[in-house]
């Protein structure tokens, strides 16, 4: 019999990060040599200057000008690298072992030139407030964030700077996580989706993602994904990285790296795995496709696929706002007409005060267990913080030219669009509509 | 506003509202009887004070005629109002109604009234298939009974409850937690569970047969029949409307490059053609390079005058009609269009073309 792909996923719980001399992990401390990872980031030449600032959980803090959030995770055993297309070859990854630093984001920020330009492909305001009301709005209130202030050298394109501050972001990732390499962890689990218990449902995992240019896209090893017919996925692929975040258009709607590494969807699958059903796998698929054609036939293949791996249930998350919720809509009608059962994530509308209708801008009559992660379209106020990181000031309506507001102070925000994964879109968080 | 002292100490004062028939005037023979007020406990209010004990009192019964009260609304509201204003109430109850329709929306115009004119807390309660429900579950709170009075016992301590709770200014709950019918309003609240743990759990029951239910309700869209084609386009006006947020460069109106809820007009009635170092588009939603590179692709004007030269149509309308397509609410889309279709009825405009992105 075939080896089936066994990952194993040792994770080293950080509860404290710190500069000092050496880099190199004290316990569950992360001590960090400042100028060996500056020259890191700086080695590509891109960037004039760079920025390194810990922030820590429960600090009267704001980050601004955020990219990717990336968690540090290296490959210690078996095929490939972590972040394979980026940081190694394109050898199939998901098998050996990988060790994670928990707890631990490696982020850019950087002000990326808005030159003045309209429309989707442009890089918006992230926002994560690490306490106060804006806290529960990301998941990254709860890490340690390694922040990483790129100043970009003037006068490179858009595609030059998305790349290269991408790379940066990677390999201080890997650069933290190297760290662990001859340790052994405090905590193993095991990835695998062998069926001991045939006779359980079988369940599928449709990750829909949004990759429509540069700003706005996602990559599987390297490779964008704007043009993808769905395809079948090893769930142990994206825990070793395959799937990286580009996507920096609207920052409340995103999948960062480190979501979809630590895909709260996955965990769930996994957790139940043999013994309220066998997850068999993950669909990636995409949507914003321009035509009503496209989408209709991403999501027959969907279905399609889903059928061919004899799947009886399906969880659907959707990335991105608009129109994309139409691939996500017709997915499910494919799925349930071909007798999948089906539940779906999405975040919802409702207006500033709640009471606009209807909630999604696209439905299907056979879309009746939906899960509700919140909205973007309320109005929110943050508090003043003590510290910003990233920048001074952080820049609203950038395709009206942009105009500047000082960070630190409280900010009146007509919606939490820019609030760092505030539509919470794989499920990670809490927040959710409801009747009242 | 009360205090929070009195809150904690003061009994509550209660203004209650039946119809004739509860307050024991009579049944239908007696259904013009104009407003009565007693002050004490009448009918279910008996119920509701024995079930209220010592946390407060309902100091006066209001009694109307389901005729009168449905047939006279005007009046019958002006006169609920004046003399609850006098008893100054911390709160309005009105019924229950059960599944009687008049009953039903007297209770329900009875406290939509105190509640937008006077600012009194109200609650009453109904049967979900009390035709008042759709029409007042948006103005106040209504508690579901059965179809008839023989859930009166049930009803008034969950009436009472909910209304003494109103009157203290306690913060009320989602409907589905607290027994309220929803009132189209959807709130944000953080649940114990993660969205990815529900979604598991749903999945579970949908799998295995068990009840579930969606934290989304969906919504059918009604489909849009277009319009009769038109018999001669020689003599017709064209315009062209877009959501493509193609407006002139400088953005003169602020546009939003998302969710925005306005539209305006701009003069190309000397225009051949959009020139792309005058027009711009702002739409936060679509790859835009195309569309600043030639205006012309999302907005088709240098056709269209082509057409209008060469006598294929008729006139091109003087003006663009602009607004952003992008996250804005339905509602928003359908009171933007109506306003639209009023200003190329104005003009006389026979037919548009509607280019999006």
């Amino acid at each position: 019999m075939r080896e089936t792909m066994r990952l194993e996923m040792g994770t080293f719980p950080i509860t404290e990060a710190t500069f000092g001399p050496r880099t190199e992990l004290d316990g569950t401390r992360l001590v960090i040599d400042h100028d060996e990872l500056a020259a890191l980031v700086l080695e590509n030449g891109f960037f004039r200057r760079v920025r390194i600032e810990i922030v820590s959980p429960g600090e009267s803090a704001r980050i601004i000008h955020l990219l990717d959030a990336i968690e540090p995770r290296i490959k210690v055993e078996g095929p490939g690298e972590t972040f394979p297309g980026f940081l190694g070859s394109v050898e199939t990854v998901g098998e050996g072992r990988t060790h994670r630093l928990g707890g631990v984001a490696v982020m850019q920020s950087a002000e990326i030139p808005g030159r003045g330009k309209g429309g989707l492909l442009m890089v918006r305001e992230g926002i994560v407030d690490m306490t106060g009301p804006g806290a529960a709005y990301s998941p990254f209130s709860q890490t340690i964030n390694i922040v990483l202030t790129l100043e970009l050298e003037p006068n490179f394109s858009d595609e030059e700077y998305d790349r290269t501050i991408r790379l940066a972001g990677l390999k201080a990732a890997r650069y933290l996580a190297r760290t662990t390499v001859d340790r052994r962890a405090p905590q193993y689990r095991t990835y695998d989706l062998t069926i001991s218990c045939p006779a359980l449902p079988r369940v599928v995992y449709v990750h829909q993602i949004q990759s429509q240019g540069t700003f706005a896209r996602t990559f599987f090893y390297g490779k964008p994904l704007d043009h993808l017919i769905p395809t079948l996925v090893h769930p142990n692929e994206l825990l070793d990285g395959a799937l990286v975040s580009g996507n920096y258009a609207y920052q409340s709607m995103k999948t960062p790296t480190w979501l979809h590494g630590n895909n709260p969807v996955i965990e769930q699958l996994y957790d139940r795995h043999g013994r309220d059903w066998n997850f068999v796998g993950v669909i990636l698929s995409r949507g914003h496709f321009y035509g009503i054609s496209e989408k209709q036939h991403s999501a027959n293949h969907v279905a399609k696929l889903a059928r061919m791996w004899n799947a009886d249930g399906a969880m659907i998350t959707w990335e991105g706002g608009g129109n994309s919720i139409i691939e996500a809509m017709l997915t499910i009608q494919a799925l349930e007409r071909a007798g999948i059962k089906t539940t779906a994530i999405s975040y919802e509308l409702g207006g500033a005060d709640g009471t606009g209708t209807p909630l999604l801008l696209y439905s299907v009559p056979e879309a009746d267990a939906l899960v509700s992660c919140g909205t973007y379209e309320r109005p929110l106020r943050l508090p003043s913080v003590k510290r910003v990181v990233g920048g001074r000031t952080i820049r609203c309506d950038p395709a009206k030219g942009g105009h500047h507001l000082p960070a630190h102070q409280s900010l009146q925000l007509d919606t939490s669009l820019q609030m760092y994964c505030g539509t919470n879109q794989v499920g990670f968080g809490r927040r959710r509509g409801i009747d009242f | 506003m009360r205090t929070t002292h009195d809150q904690m100490t003061s009994p509550i004062r209660i203004v209650h509202y039946v119809n004739q028939f509860f307050g024991g005037i009579g049944g239908e023979e007696r259904a013009d009887t104009e407003l009565l007020i007693r002050e004490h406990p009448v009918g279910p209010g008996v119920g509701i004070a024995r079930a209220l004990g010592e946390r407060g009192r309902i100091v006066a019964t209001l009694i109307g005629g389901d005729n009168y009260f449905t047939e006279r609304m005007d009046v019958a509201r002006s006169a609920a109002l004046e003399a609850i204003e006098r008893y100054r109430p911390d709160v309005v109850i009105a019924g229950p109604a059960f599944n009687a329709g008049r009953y039903g929306m007297a209770c329900g115009e009875v406290c939509k009234a105190v509640t937008e004119t006077l600012r009194i807390p109200s609650v009453t309660a109904m049967s979900p298939h009390n035709p008042a429900v759709s029409l007042y579950r948006r103005s106040t709170y209504i508690l579901p009974t059965g179809e008839s009075a023989a859930s009166m016992p049930h009803i008034l301590p969950r009436l009472t409850a909910f209304a003494h709770r109103l009157a203290i200014g306690d913060a009320i709950g989602p409907a589905e937690r607290e027994g309220y019918m929803p009132r189209g309003i959807r709130g944000i609240i953080l649940d114990e569970r993660s969205a990815a743990q529900r979604a598991a759990e749903m999945l579970k029951a949908k799998l295995t047969g068990e009840p579930y239910q969606t934290e989304i309700p969906v919504e059918v869209f009604q489909p849009v029949s277009p319009a009769a084609p038109l018999q001669d386009l020689t003599t017709a006006t064209i315009a062209l409307v877009t959501t493509s947020g193609l407006v002139p460069r400088g953005n003169p109106d602020g546009f939003k490059s998302m969710n925005e809820s306005r539209w305006a007009t701009y003069p190309v009635k000397h225009l051949d053609a959009l020139a792309p170092d005058e027009w711009e588009p702002i739409h936060g939603g679509y790859d835009a390079r195309f569309a600043r590179e030639n205006p012309n692709r999302v907005v088709p004007l240098d056709v269209l005058r082509e057409l209008e030269n060469e006598g294929v149509i008729g006139r091109l309308h003087a003006d663009l009609i602009v607004t952003v397509g992008v996250g804005t609410p339905v509602e928003v889309c359908q009171r933007m269009g109506e306003e639209i279709v009023d200003e190329l009825h104005r003009a006389n405009v026979s037919a548009a073309i509607f280019t999006s992105n």
